[in-house]
C-alpha cells in the first residue's frame, strides 16, 4: 500500500533533532525503512548537524582574559558578603556617576569571587584598555588621521602586549567614513577589520535616519559596521563602563 | 528563616551562571564571528542576567532565560534600519586565525563561512540547536518567535548549508572523506 | 532575613557615599586632561585660554591638570619656540600646576627633537599620546578636547 505519510523536511529536521512524539518517530521510521532517498536526505541533514556542532566546538578565544574560578573558603560567609556587594556596586553604578577609585576599594574586599566583582564592576578594571574614538567631521584628512591614529593605538598594545578594546564612533559628518561610496578608505578599513579582531566601526542610526529625512540619502554601510541607535548616547555608555574616550 | 535557602538558591545559579560563560560566547561567536564583539556581548549578557537573578524562579528553565538575554543583547548591537540594508552586509567579517591557514581546519573553515552566509534569523535558530541542544519549544522562546517560524527557519538554513557544503563537497571528494571520518 | 540585608546594605551605602563624597565636591582634587591633536593657532590659544579659566574656576591646588599633545598638536610648543607671548601664557600654566606632556611617537613620526619644542623636558615625553590619555581617564581624569 502506498499510502505512507508524506515526510515533509520540517518532520525530518525534527526528527534528526529528536523533537518528534514516539507516534511520530515510528511513523518517520517506516517512511526511512522504505524510501532510500529519504534515507540518504536524513543522514545528510544529520551531517549538517554534526557539522554545524564541530565548526564551533573551539572557537577563536576572546582577547579578553581568562576568569579567576572563585576560592571557596567558608562559602557562607563569602556568599553573603558577595551578594551584599554586587548589590553595592551596582547601587554605586546606577546613583552616582563614579570615579572608577571609589568602587574599587570595597569592592575588592569583597572576598576572591573575582567572577562577581566583574560582573559588578561592569569592565572597569579587568586590565583590558579600551578606548572609544570619535569622529564627526566628514573632512577626509581628519579621517585619515582618525584611521592613523586607531592603527597607532592597536599596535603599541599589540606591541605591549596589553589587551586592548577600540571602537570608532562615527556620526555627523564622520558617517562618510562608513558609507559605501563616499568613504574615502575603504579598502583600509577592510583590512584593519581582518587584521585587528579586537577593533570595531560603529555608525550612528540617528545620523542615518537623518540624512534620509533632510537629504533624501539612503545609507548603505562598509561590510562589518555595527550600528548604534545615538552616537553620543552610546559614547555616555561606554563612559560609563569605563571606557577612555578620545575625540579625533 | 530562609536565609540559608536564599543564599544556597543564588549560589546555584551564580554557579549555573559561571559555568555558562563558554557556552553563551560559543553561540555569541556563532552568530557574529568576532571575538571582540563576542565578548562584548556575553559580558553584558552576565551582568543582565546577575542584576536579574532574582527573576529566575525554576533554576530548571535557566538556560533559555540566559540565552534569551543573550539574544537581546546581540540584537541590541547589531540593530538593524531593514530598509537601508542590501543582502551584503548581513555578510559577516571573516577573521584570519593563524589555524585556518592549514588545511587541518579546512572542514571548520569552510562550515563557518556557510553559516555566515545564512540570514540572520536562520543562524541564530540553527546554533541554537545544533550548538546548545535546545528544544523547539525552548528556541521559540528564546528568539521570541512562534514554534512554527523556528521549524522553517531550521529546514532553510540546514537546506542552505547542505547546498553550500555538497557543493564543496562535489569538487572535492576527499574533503568529503575527510567529513565523513569525523563526523562517525 | 531582610531585615538583615537591609542593615548590611545601608551600612555599605553609607560607606560608599562617604568616600564619593571625597572625590566629587572638590575637597580632593579635580583630575583633567585636556587633549590637543590640531594646528589651528586660534584654537590652541583659545584652549590655553579655557585652561585659566578653569584653573580660575576651580583653584590651582584643587586641580591636576594636564595638556596631551600628539598629531599635529606638536605645533603649540613648536611655535612658541619663536613666540614670546605663547611662552609667557605657556610658562604662566606651568607655574600654576599643569603639565605638558608629549607623544613619543609624534616627535617620531614629524623628526622633532625635544629642542624643537619649547620647554619640553625629557621626563614631559610619553611612549603614545593617546595611550596616555586612555590611561588617565581609566583612573578617573575627565577628558576634554577644547
Amino acid at each position: 500500500m502506498n499510502d505512507a505519510p508524506y515526510i515533509s523536511d520540517e518532520i525530518l529536521n525534527a526528527f534528526v533533532d529528536d523533537q518528534l512524539s514516539a507516534e511520530e518517530k515510528e511513523q518517520v521510521y517506516a517512511a526511512l525503512a522504505r524510501d532510500e532517498k529519504l534515507k540518504q536526505r536524513m543522514c545528510e541533514l544529520r551531517s549538517i548537524h554534526d557539522l554545524a556542532r564541530l565548526a564551533y566546538l573551539d572557537p577563536p578565544a576572546s582577547r579578553i582574559g581568562e576568569y579567576v574560578g572563585p576560592t571557596r573558603r567558608r562559602p557562607w560567609i563569602a556568599a553573603s558578603v558577595a551578594c551584599l556587594m554586587l548589590c553595592l556596586g551596582l547601587v554605586l553604578g546606577r546613583m552616582i556617576n563614579p570615579s572608577p577609585h571609589t568602587a574599587i576599594p570595597v569592592l575588592a574586599n569583597a572576598g576572591r569571587n573575582e567572577t562577581l566583582i566583574e560582573a559588578a564592576n561592569l569592565h572597569r578594571h579587568s586590565g583590558v584598555t579600551k578606548i572609544l574614538f570619535h569622529l564627526n567631521s566628514g573632512d577626509p584628512a581628519t579621517a585619515r588621521e582618525a584611521l592613523d591614529e586607531v592603527e597607532n593605538a592597536l599596535k603599541y598594545y599589540a606591541r605591549a602586549r596589553k589587551p586592548a578594546r577600540i571602537e570608532l564612533i562615527a556620526n555627523g559628518g564622520g558617517l562618510n567614513l562608513l558609507r559605501r561610496g563616499t568613504s574615502p578608505f575603504p579598502k583600509r578599513i577592510r583590512e584593519m577589520q581582518k587584521k585587528y579582531p579586537n577593533l570595531r566601526f560603529v555608525a550612528c542610526q540617528n545620523t542615518i535616519d537623518r540624512l534620509r529625512r533632510e537629504k533624501g540619502i539612503v545609507v548603505h554601510l562598509l561590510p562589518g559596521t555595527a550600528i548604534i541607535d545615538s552616537g553620543v548616547a552610546q559614547i555616555m555608555r561606554r563612559q560609563q563602563e569605563g571606557w577612555a574616550y578620545i575625540e579625533v | 528563616m530562609n536565609v540559608l535557602n536564599l543564599f544556597y538558591r543564588t549560589r546555584e545559579s551564580r554557579r549555573m551562571l559561571e559555568t555558562s560563560r563558554a557556552r553563551l560566547y560559543r553561540v555569541a561567536y556563532a552568530w557574529c564571528h568576532n571575538a571582540a564583539l563576542a565578548d562584548d556581548v556575553v559580558q553584558e549578557t552576565l551582568m543582565k542576567a546577575y542584576r536579574n537573578l532574582g527573576q529566575l524562579r525554576d533554576p530548571k528553565a535557566g538556560q533559555a532565560w540566559l540565552f534569551s538575554i543573550l539574544t537581546n543583547c546581540y540584537n541590541d548591537h547589531f540593530r538593524r534600519n531593514r530598509e537601508t540594508e542590501d543582502v551584503d552586509e548581513q555578510e559577516l567579517i571573516e577573521e584570519t586565525t593563524p589555524e585556518m591557514e592549514t588545511g587541518q581546519l579546512q572542514i571548520v573553515d569552510r562550515v563557518r563561512k556557510a553559516v555566515a552566509t545564512l540570514p540572520e534569523g536562520q543562524r541564530q535558530a540553527v546554533t541554537l540547536v545544533d550548538l546548545e541542544g535546545f528544544s523547539y519549544i525552548e528556541v521559540a522562546q528564546i528568539l521570541d518567535i512562534p514554534i512554527g517560524t523556528v521549524m522553517s527557519r531550521l529546514c532553510r538554513a540546514r537546506n542552505a548549508l547542505r547546498g553550500k557544503l555538497l557543493e564543496e563537497f562535489r569538487q572535492q571528494p576527499e574533503l568529503r572523506e575527510a567529513v565523513m571520518r569525523r563526523v562517525k | 532575613m531582610k531585615k538583615f540585608i537591609a542593615i548590611s546594605m545601608a551600612a555599605l551605602m553609607t560607606m560608599a557615599f562617604a568616600s564619593t563624597a571625597m572625590a566629587k565636591n572638590g575637597y580632593g582634587k579635580q583630575k583633567v586632561v585636556y587633549h590637543i591633536n590640531y594646528d589651528n593657532a586660534k584654537r590652541q590659544l583659545a584652549a590655553l585660554r579655557n585652561i585659566q579659566n578653569h584653573i580660575n574656576a576651580v583653584g590651582a591646588k584643587n586641580l591636576d591638570l594636564r595638556v596631551v599633545m600628539h598629531g599635529k598638536g606638536y605645533t603649540l610648543l613648536k611655535r612658541a619656540n619663536k613666540d614670546l607671548a605663547l611662552q609667557d601664557k605657556i610658562i604662566k600654566l606651568k607655574d600654576q600646576g599643569v603639565k605638558f606632556e608629549m607623544c613619543a611617537n609624534t616627535m617620531r613620526g614629524h623628526k622633532l627633537k625635544a629642542s624643537d619644542l619649547f620647554g619640553l623636558k625629557k621626563s614631559d615625553i610619553v611612549p603614545s599620546g593617546v595611550a596616555e590619555i586612555a590611561k588617565l581617564e581609566q583612573e578617573g581624569y575627565a577628558y576634554i578636547r577644547p
